[in-house]
């Protein structure tokens, strides 16, 4: 007859992983249980025989336990220059270093940027002289201007012309007060 | 059942012995090493099916305990320890050699040729012969358990989480391996304890 509480419980007794509960009542269980004890008992048993840790063990060469004793032997120790402090505090703080050190340095390199370009901008504001292009387009509005008082001016003689042909009589007709006579 | 207070003394020692370590006195890692290194060693042969890679993993592991002894839980077994790390570096070496767990013939092939047996009366001799060869042609997984278990000691809640499984599997592994190793032993004329 076959148990399954062998299966959930036995090797975990065997072990003296179940809490102290579950330890009890599987206590009592093989008691009763005939097939779970025998279990045990053969189990027991062999952990003490067949499956002591001496039946696999195995000596390492001599070139081995020389090698490992020579390198092991003196654990690293902290020097005076580092501190002994767990690794991942060290790790944060270094991250943190990084972070810091990077944020900073482009700030500061961006707001030297940023101040060059308005001193740039500024100095070309209060400067008088201009650029050949702004002259020749400066030249050219001259000429225009020129050109345009010339064209007020014929438009001004013009209307001169006008008014005065609009004062002048009637062609052919001369005033003359003989006639009548 | 395994005896609680023996346990608990054993840690104890350890203790001492791994203070003096740290501490910089050769003669705290040499009693250690002497200790734990047969039961080390031959964990590593019985995972690995060859010795000169176990050679290579042992160092590997001693030299791994050695950079991470500052971060060794002091409350926790030394041994316990030393096998994780053991484990791990088998594991690895697994992984990145994409080399699959032999098959139950591959390991019986390598047995012979490969497993030094050490020299005792003829009766003891042969049930340890048969024995490693019975647990060799374990399935890996089962096998795995079954070392952890019986030669490191580790509770079955670490075992499951160092192989990255549920507890019940890892019970359950252990439950076949123990019965096919039984079944290897009849086979082999070994019936019973």
């Amino acid at each position: 007859m076959v148990c399954n509480q062998w299966d959930e419980k036995g090797l975990l007794f065997s072990a003296n992983e179940l809490n102290d509960t579950d330890f009890a009542e599987y206590k009592a269980h093989i008691e009763t249980c005939e097939f779970c004890k025998k279990e045990l008992d053969v189990y027991n048993k062999e952990k003490i025989t067949l499956f002591a840790p001496a039946m696999f063990e195995e000596a390492p060469p001599a070139s081995v336990d020389e090698e490992i004793i020579r390198v092991c032997s003196n654990p690293v120790k902290p020097t005076a220059t580092t501190f002994f402090i767990p690794a991942f505090i060290k790790n944060t703080i270094y991250a943190i270093l990084v972070l810091t050190v990077g944020f900073g340095g482009g700030t500061y390199f961006m707001g030297v940027r940023i101040a060059s370009k308005a001193k740039k901008q500024d100095s070309n504001i209060v400067k008088n002289e201009t650029t050949p292009v702004e002259s020749e387009i400066a030249g050219k509005t001259v000429d225009i201007a020129s050109n345009q008082d010339q064209i007020n001016d014929s438009l001004r003689s013009n209307d001169t012309l006008i008014k005065r042909e609009n004062e002048i009589p009637i062609k052919g007709a001369i005033p003359v007060e003989l006639k009548n006579e | 059942m395994i005896d609680q207070a023996d346990k608990e003394a054993d840690k104890k020692e350890d203790r001492v012995f791994f203070d003096l370590w740290m501490k910089g006195d050769p003669k705290g890692f040499s009693t250690i090493y002497d200790k734990y290194k047969k039961r080390l060693f031959g964990f590593l042969i019985k995972m690995t099916c060859d010795k000169g890679l176990a050679e290579d993993l042992m160092q590997e592991t001693f030299f791994a305990a050695l950079r991470n002894a500052h971060q060794f839980d002091r409350n926790r077994s030394l041994l316990s320890w030393f096998f994780g790390i053991a484990h791990k570096k088998a594991i690895d070496h697994f992984r990145h050699a994409k080399v699959e767990f032999e098959h139950q013939k591959e390991a019986e092939k390598s047995v012979g040729s490969k497993i030094d047996v050490p020299d005792k009366d003829t009766e003891n001799k042969r049930i340890r012969e048969l024995v490693n060869e019975a647990v060799l042609t374990l399935d890996p997984l089962q096998r795995e358990v079954f070392l952890l278990r019986e030669m490191g000691g580790i509770a079955f809640k670490d075992i499951a989480k160092t192989m990255g499984c549920p507890i019940n599997t890892a019970l359950g592994r252990m439950r076949l391996a123990l019965r096919n190793i039984r079944k290897e032993l009849e086979k082999r004329g070994v019936h019973g304890v």
